[in-house]
């Protein structure tokens, strides 16, 4: 397996307050706390978490856009600082810096500018465009500047520029915040292709939107307070963190006391919740179980052989909230 | 090689087609250096019979060099160090930084189009004095063009130690104070610099603002040829030897700092 990123130790340190003038020693803030992470080429890699607990940190530290205070980054096994300049045409940056580009010019003329720092001729730049801005449903905004674009459209263009020159690492620094779900739909489903399209190209994405990282990443890192807690396939995190999935029979009656007491000494953890709203039901019974437990099948033909009456059926299982709730939970809190 | 022209090329590009955005402000900017020119009238007539100007041909032509190299001075040291403190405030420098532009081109392409606005300002400024004041022009074009890109190498190395300034502290650049304000008192810009004590004098000495404003002179004026001006364009020579590596180097080092300290997009 060929490794697309590679941290070792990485840490990231802060000075912060403090004034010359005005006195007052500057504090540090470790943004970074020795984090250890591998992405596989490939893969699509979710980096969720809080706000301010690293994220964008480390992901800067990724792009070489910062350099860090102890420890190392690699891309494909070159250092991000010592190799700064030539890993920057492998890697395509969206950050959440709405404003850069350059307001006056219109998003071709943006466009062109990146494309020539980024070394392609002018008139493959200009290809290139054009055949991306097919790609995003863009065309139309070519011609504007970019001050008459819309939050979501400047979003749309930097999205752009970051695949202009076709890179082999895409970082992406919540990447759908500012589109509609239309816009959202067409990049989710162009970066599911264009992982697809070589097996070097991987992407990093951080985002707050958690079923969309869910859906798109093949893996999922979780940061609390500057470190990597857990790293896994979302799968094998639920497995490590939940207890066993839910399903909750919604019925129309309160369940006996003697049936719920059988199914109590049968299934470990069942238990009756009463309606919170008057809804015309009486209330939830929660079934834990594990696929192949048995234990849903027994409860469901013990209510049908009491005449139970079902209303609905829901499957709740453990969502990536719940589990970097868990994450965090379980760290100390520090400064 | 190639891949410097073309970055250099793509920063000029770009700040053409933003002045060019501007239409009025262009012309606006031309119609104000023709009225630089013109408004040296007033104090020709005051300084008319100055024995000190006289030395030097008079006032008019005098000042039409000064203002000139002074023009070319500010639009030097300021133009890369302003491009660097306005794409921190646009946001911008982090996805320049993010491209494989090297310092170097990042640099040079930044004030290209500066340079070259001030170099048709200064064409503008030569042409007005010469229109309105019939200043005699007797230095050869390239001669004058050979001296002026040699004074922008060293003018623009102090703007590459500003805009570092610029981007570890954000404001205060001590450099336009001190470098600046130096240049304007005793660089001979503004009045002959044999008005000043011996010792301020000498201080202007370490000036490149002093070589630049007396060999322009000489060619522009006296119509000498660049040989009778070695000793000149050797000091600006060796102020841009030194200078230009120190000041990328500053630059550089003011990035990778900025970088540690997260500091790149503060502003």
């Amino acid at each position: 397996m060929s490794v697309a990123i590679r941290t070792r130790s990485l840490s990231m340190n802060y000075r912060v307050g403090g004034n010359f003038f005005r006195g007052g020693a500057p504090r540090l803030v470790h943004a970074l706390r020795g984090v250890d992470l591998e992405v596989p080429q490939g893969e699509i890699f979710g980096l969720v978490g809080r706000n301010g607990y690293g994220k964008t940190t480390l992901i800067k530290c990724v792009a070489s856009l910062l350099h860090p205070t102890r420890g190392s980054v690699a891309v494909f096994g070159h250092d991000t600082v010592r190799s700064a300049r030539s890993l920057r045409r492998r890697i395509g940056w969206v950050g959440t810096e709405e404003r850069s580009f350059y307001y006056r010019l219109t998003g071709l003329q943006n466009l062109m500018f990146f494309g020539r720092l980024q070394g392609i001729p002018g008139a493959e730049t200009r290809n290139r465009v054009h055949r991306l801005a097919a790609q995003f449903e863009t065309e139309a905004l070519l011609g504007r500047r970019f001050h008459e674009y819309s939050t979501g459209n400047r979003q749309r263009l930097a999205i752009l520029r970051a695949l202009l020159h076709d890179p082999d690492l895409l970082i992406l620094d919540e990447p759908t915040r500012s589109l509609d779900p239309f816009a959202a739909d067409i990049l989710r489903r162009a970066l599911k292709t264009w992982t697809c399209e070589r097996a070097i190209r991987t992407i990093v994405i951080t985002s707050h939107n958690l079923d969309e990282v869910e859906a798109l990443s093949d893996t999922v890192g979780i940061m609390s307070r500057g470190a990597l807690r857990v790293c896994g396939r979302v799968e094998a995190l639920r497995c490590r963190f939940g207890s066993r999935e839910t399903v909750s029979l919604n019925l129309a009656d309160p369940v006996a006391q003697t049936l719920l007491q059988e199914l109590q000494e049968e299934v470990d953890g069942l238990h009756w919740e009463p309606a919170a709203t008057n809804d015309g039901t009486a209330g939830w019974l929660r079934v834990p179980q594990r696929p192949g437990d048995g234990s849903l099948d027994r409860t469901l033909r013990a209510l049908l052989h009491d005449s139970a009456k079902i209303v609905t059926i829901a499957r709740q299982v453990l969502t990536l909230q719940d589990i970097i709730d868990r994450v965090d939970e379980a760290q100390p809190t520090d400064a | 090689m190639r891949e410097f022209l073309r970055c250099s090329w793509a920063f000029f590009r770009r700040d053409a087609q933003i002045t060019y955005s501007y239409p009025l402000a262009l012309l606006m900017g031309l119609a104000g250096t023709v009225m630089r020119v013109v408004v040296l009238w007033l104090p020709a007539q005051l300084f008319a019979d100055s024995a000190v100007f006289a030395r030097h041909g008079g006032f008019i032509p005098f000042a039409v060099v000064g203002s000139t190299i002074m023009g070319f001075f500010m639009a030097s040291y300021r133009g890369f160090s302003s491009s660097v403190r306005a794409e921190q405030a646009m946001g911008t420098l982090e996805s320049v930084l993010m491209t494989p532009a090297s310092i170097a081109a990042i640099v040079t392409g930044s004030s290209s189009w500066t340079m070259t606005r001030a170099l048709l300002d200064a064409a503008i400024t030569l042409t007005a004095a010469s229109l309105f004041f019939g200043l005699e022009l007797r230095g050869s074009p390239l001669a004058i063009l050979v001296l002026l890109v040699l004074t922008n190498l060293t003018f623009s190395a102090m703007g590459m130690f500003s805009a570092a300034f610029a981007v570890v502290f954000k404001r205060g650049d001590p450099f336009r104070v001190f470098v600046g304000g130096a240049s304007f008192l005793l660089g001979g810009v503004l009045y002959p610099v044999e008005i000043l004590p011996s010792w301020l004098r000498l201080a202007g000495e370490f000036l490149p603002v002093t070589y630049g404003a007396r060999a322009l002179r000489n060619v522009v004026l006296e119509g000498r040829a660049l040989d009778e001006l070695l000793g000149d364009l050797f000091m600006l020579g060796m102020f841009a030897v030194i200078a230009v590596p120190s000041g990328l180097f500053a630059f550089g080092w003011a990035i990778n700092r900025a970088k540690r300290d997260g500091s790149l997009l503060h502003y």
